[in-house]
């Protein structure tokens, strides 16, 4: 298997609900042992493109190849759906069947997958074999959701908030077995709240926002990408004074302890002195991943003026 | 696996899965039963067998109208609102494995339903008919699920499942009682009794009360029109539902 | 193993739709069961409804009955809902089948009885072996034409006592201490209860020898000790006094010699003892009115030639005053009012009464004598079964035999209903009495000139005497040179000594022929000369009429119209016998007509 085969390609794709825009001309392509992980605030279009990539919904423009195969409306062939695992955000199974019943009835769909028993083993429910899917805990649930995408062995998996409510071990195994998948030469499509998921997981996060792409890359470069700091102390300024100072773009407080959010921060702390040499507890930090992408993705008008309004 | 097996246990799996839903299953099952017991048998006006023969025949049809559209209707829109269908249809299971799952449900329980009610005809309420009577009526009634299975498809793709089940009662219920399935027809006020042939139920349970000669004396064609006619539409009705479902969020 | 599962599955259904049941009847689905005629019904299983019921002992508020195999299931206010077919009652009158507590049967009784509905009766003394043969039929509810029996089969009496006078031979006893094992062969012969004939040394009268006291009590002590009734044949006050007192269960016949004695009615009450006045068979003696009021004017259709023989028939004229019948309804009335069980009983087929409808004229005469109407209909019902612990009949309740009487009016306002009954069931089956058959009437002309074949006219001509009965005479006959040969010898033996030739009228000795359309008979006759007798009897009637003449040694015309023949029933005339003289004698018999 060639590791850099594509796997997924879309450009350009469009999709509108009702006059409204939700995909923009979105691009994207994925390789082979690619896990690329998609974030974006809600509303900002994921579940639709996951949809659209999957033919479950048709998109309004665009191309979408999947696997070779060029995706067109809804329709697609059961060869592609052999191939592909979906492990959805809303995903829920009857609940009156048992893990051992939903891994027999899932095993079944696929010519070249698991068998039963191996699909237990891959959610590592063994020991609730026999409990019905309505009785597990949301951890052991999101694991059986999980097997039953991989149960077709499959070339592409998309994988939608896979460890929502998994505890810090599951999720740990989890994201052993993702790496696992990579190594086979799966290609993982993964949306998650998580970042620590993204930066432990993915080769490539793209950053989609109002039905575009606004930043792709690395989990470092996306980083990078964050020029922000953060400066916190105690000062006698007002929040008027402290919004004119350099580079300020937002500010907060909490038992007076302001946080100013700058894109210099230099000269941001240079002003700051200047204006008060009474500062205490002066501190500067570096913006995390999860703030960076509050930060990417936040409406332009609350970071250009609505937080300056306010204080004003 | 081929794909025999795959029609198969879905089938097998969607019949446990709604066999372990008790909440489903004792209304479905008792319900014809116990209104039978009482009101065909227990309280019948003439004591006769005669009156427990007609009952027979409207309480089954009442009895394999509920499982039909109560499994396609809760279980399809609580399938769509947990995303089960989704997962189902990106996996590579026919459509058609898990609606013809469903319907086979809905037999399975249409025969236990008439199993029951004709065991209780034959042994306490004194009915006798010949073999293929019983044979016809049980014959007629498995296929006369069919219009009300896909009455329960049709609002299972656009109900959501909080709305379904009081929807589908306020349906069942009226649709039964306007047929003459709980009260013979003759009963029902005169303009009830008029519009009683907008309703399968009442057409199919013509049809029953035909081969226990019974009926009302309307042409057997004339029923079978109607249900047929009424189970093309409402399979036309429910492609054009199942390809907005699908084109849509 | 899965299809396994499914096979069997579908086995299971197949096997559920084969056990589902079908109609019974062809018509349609679900039959409405509709009333039915009583002749409609081919079983013993129905409901009849609406009825007034009696049940044997009272008057019951229940309007239904339902009969199952031949027996009374239950008892219902309202018509039940069950799958058995229902025959309309049309809110006629159901009463028990009649009990006969005082019969002699033999031959066809049983069949005439329960064509008026008597369905049982008790046998007062009659062939042991037709006892044997019919008893087993009352354990069960065949399909039958018959009444059940229940018999005392042979009587105990004295030699030569009462009882002894009919031909036949039996045994008889002599001293107390033979009682035990008289009374086991009796047992043993498969009598039900004794009898046994009694006449105080103290009666006015005695016809016949009879046993000693001594020897009374010792039957009635035997038959006790044997777990048996003990009923006695009494005509007398002191008879039945001392009887009643040695333990006798019952008295079979009442009297009419004298009034009954305050002794009598207290020791009977007390004891609990019934009394079998059989009203019937004295009222013939005495009165003999009865028969002509309510039966032969308008005899009913079941009535047989021999029937109405047997009840226009009379004892031989006796010496007893008529005025004696009164006192015979006063003792029934005044034991009665004492609380004596009271039995219907006809003592059929004596002189005036005949088998079955003799028992309803009994029930009348009851009831004119004063006993209550309930107590009369519960003379021929609970009380015979309460008297003679009989099973399953007597009563119209669960368990006991559907022997029952449709009436269409109120018995209680008039008895005579039960002479034309609406249904007779006999077992739960519907019985249609056959019939008799209309009686041939006899075409005048040649009867016999023994020289061309004429049998074909009649049932033949047969040497007949008292030798069939036991007595000493003996008869023969042949054909010679165109006349009939009679050699014989009359000797006294027999109570009723005869010897000669008889002929009888038709091929049915029950029927005979009718000869009212004739005068009489003439024939030609010679022999050795004395005074000959040609008797004449009616169907039926073993008691015949007589006519005398002379005859010579040379060949005679004899001429004999049929009114000379007091009594005889001429439009059932069953057999003429043309007796010989005392001694031996031969006589010869030529050109018999009807003329």
């Amino acid at each position: 298997m060639n590791a850099m085969q594509t796997q997924v390609k879309v450009s350009g794709l469009v999709k509108r609900f009702a006059g409204k825009t939700v995909l923009d001309g979105v691009d994207l392509s994925l390789a082979a042992g690619e896990v690329l992980c998609i974030l974006g605030p809600n509303g900002a279009g994921k579940t639709t493109l996951i949809s659209a990539v999957l033919g479950l919904i048709g998109a309004d423009g665009g191309e979408i190849e999947v696997l070779g195969q060029s995706q067109k409306g809804t329709t697609r062939s059961m060869a592609l759906r052999q191939q592909c695992g979906v492990m959805m955000q809303i995903g829920s199974l009857s609940a009156n069947l048992t893990v051992a019943e939903q891994c027999d009835l899932f095993s079944c769909y696929y010519q070249n997958g698991y068998r039963a028993t191996e699909l237990v083993s891959v959610a590592g429910l063994e020991a609730q074999a026999k409990v019905r899917f309505g009785r597990l805990s949301g951890g052991q649930k999101q694991r059986l959701l999980f097997a039953l995408a991989l149960a077709g062995k499959p070339k592409l998996v998309f994988l939608d908030e896979p460890t929502l409510g998994m505890d810090v071990e599951a999720r740990r195994n989890l994201w052993q077995q993702i790496r696992q998948l990579k190594q086979q030469g799966v290609a993982v499509v993964l949306t998650t709240h998580y970042l620590e998921e993204a930066e432990q997981l993915a080769d490539r996060i793209m950053v989609l926002h109002q039905g575009r792409f606004i930043a792709s890359g690395s989990p470092a470069e996306l980083k990078a990408l964050t020029r922000y700091k953060l400066v916190q102390c105690c000062t006698a300024l007002s929040d008027q004074a402290l919004l004119a100072l350099p580079g300020v773009l937002q500010l907060s407080r909490e038992q007076g302890t302001v946080t100013l959010q700058s894109s210099h921060a230099e000269q941001t702390l240079l002003a700051l002195l200047t204006q008060d040499s009474n500062v205490s507890q002066l501190e500067v930090k570096q913006v995390a991943l999860e703030q960076a992408f509050l930060q990417l993705t936040a409406p332009a008008a609350e970071r250009s003026s609505t937080n300056k309004e306010q204080a004003a | 696996m081929s794909s025999v097996a795959i029609y198969q246990k879905e089938a097998w799996y969607d019949l446990i899965s709604v066999w372990r839903t008790p909440g489903f299953v004792l209304p479905a099952l008792a319900f014809p039963v116990v209104f039978y017991v009482f009101f065909g048998v227990l309280f019948s006006p003439s004591g006769s067998s005669s009156h427990a023969a007609y009952m027979l025949v409207t309480y089954c049809c009442f009895g394999i109208m509920g499982p039909a559209m109560f499994n396609f209707a809760m279980n399809i829109a609580s399938d769509r609102a947990q995303g089960w269908l989704t997962l189902k249809r990106l996996s590579p299971m026919p459509v058609s494995a898990y609606l013809l799952a469903k319907m086979a449900t809905s037999l399975v329980f249409a025969m236990l339903i008439i199993l029951m009610l004709f065991s209780v005809a034959a042994i306490f309420g004194d009915v006798r008919l010949e073999h293929s009577q019983w044979l016809g009526l049980a014959l007629l009634l498995l296929v006369g699920t069919v219009p009300f299975a896909l009455i329960g498809l049709l609002l299972g793709l656009t109900l959501s499942d909080k709305a379904a089940p009081g929807v589908v009662n306020l349906l069942y219920l009226p649709m039964a009682f306007l047929s003459g399935l709980w009260l013979p027809v003759t009963m029902l006020p005169a303009f009830l009794q008029q519009l009683a042939w907008i309703w399968p139920s009442y057409h199919l349970s013509q049809l029953g009360l035909k081969i226990v000669a019974m009926d009302q004396s309307q042409p057997v064609l004339l029923h079978l029109a109607i249900l047929g006619l009424t189970t093309m539409v409402l399979m036309r009705l429910c492609v054009l539902v199942f390809r907005r479902y699908t084109g849509a969020k | 193993m899965k299809s396994l599962v499914i096979m069997l599955i579908a086995a299971l259904l197949v096997v559920f739709f084969l056990l589902l049941p079908q109609p019974q009847q062809e018509t349609g689905p679900a039959p409405i069961p509709k009333a039915a005629s009583p002749a409609e019904l081919t079983d013993n299983s129905f409901i009849l409804g609406p009825v007034q019921l009696f049940d044997g002992e009272k008057w019951r508020e229940e309007r239904f009955i339902e009969i199952t195999n031949g027996r009374v299931q239950q008892l219902y206010l309202e018509k039940p809902d069950t799958a058995l077919p229902w025959v309309d009652g049309n809110s006629q009158w159901l009463i028990p089948g009649l009990i006969d507590a005082h019969v002699h049967a033999w031959d066809d009784a049983l069949q005439q009885a329960l064509n008026f509905g008597v369905t049982t009766v008790l046998d007062m003394f009659g062939d042991h072996q037709f006892l044997a043969t019919q008893k087993a039929a009352r354990a069960s509810t065949p399909q039958t034409n018959k009444a059940d029996i229940y018999g005392a089969g042979t009587l105990v009496s004295a030699a030569k006592g009462h009882g002894t006078q009919y031909g036949r031979a039996i045994p008889v006893i002599e001293r107390p201490e033979q009682a035990t094992k008289f009374v086991a062969d009796r047992l043993a012969e498969g009598s039900d209860f004794i009898k046994i004939v009694y006449t105080s040394d103290k009666a006015l009268r005695r016809f016949r020898p009879s046993i000693d006291l001594a020897t009374l009590t010792a039957v009635i002590a035997a038959a006790k000790a044997q777990g048996v009734l003990a009923v006695v044949h009494i005509a007398d006050l002191p008879s039945a006094e001392e009887a009643i007192a040695a333990g006798a269960d019952g008295l079979v016949h009442s009297f009419f010699s004298e009034s009954v004695s305050n002794t009598l009615l207290q020791q009977m009450a007390g004891g609990q003892r019934f009394i079998i006045p059989t009203m019937t068979v004295m009222e013939g003696m005495l009165a003999n009115k009865i028969n002509e009021e309510l039966l032969l004017n308008a005899p009913p259709a079941a009535l047989t030639p021999a029937a109405i023989s047997s009840l226009t028939e009379r004892f031989n004229p006796s010496l007893i005053p008529s005025d004696r019948y009164q006192l015979l309804v006063n003792n029934t009335k005044q034991m009665a009012d004492a609380g004596i069980l009271v039995l219907a009983g006809s003592d059929a087929p004596n002189p005036n009464t005949a088998h079955g409808v003799s028992l309803i004229i009994e029930m009348v005469l009851l009831q004119r004598a004063g006993v209550p109407v309930l107590q009369v209909l519960q003379s021929a019902s609970s009380a015979p079964t309460r008297a003679f612990g009989l099973e399953n009949v007597g009563y119209l309740r669960p368990g006991y035999k559907a022997d029952m009487l449709l009436l269409a009016s109120d018995p209680m306002a008039g008895l005579t209903t039960l002479l034309a009954p609406q249904a007779i069931w006999k077992n739960g089956w519907l019985h249609q009495p056959e019939l008799p058959a209309e009686t041939a009437k006899i075409a005048a002309g040649l009867v016999a000139d023994f020289t061309t074949d004429l049998s074909a006219r009649s049932g033949g001509f047969a040497a007949s005497s008292d030798s069939m009965m036991q007595g000493k005479s003996s008869a023969e006959i042949s054909m010679q040179q165109g006349v009939l040969q009679v050699t014989g010898v009359t000797r006294p033996g027999f109570s009723y000594p005869w010897a000669g030739v008889a002929w009888q009228t038709s091929s049915s000795i029950e029927s005979g022929s009718d000869v009212s359309d004739i005068k009489g008979i003439r024939f030609r006759i010679l022999g050795t000369p004395g005074e000959y007798r040609l008797d004449a009897f009616s169907a039926g009637s073993f008691m015949p009429v007589s006519h005398r003449f002379a005859v010579t040694a040379d060949w005679q015309t004899i001429v004999a119209p049929f009114s000379v023949f007091k009594g005889l029933n001429t439009e059932a005339v069953a057999m003429l016998i043309w007796n010989g003289p005392e001694g031996e004698f031969q006589f010869e018999l030529d050109d018999i007509t009807l003329e």
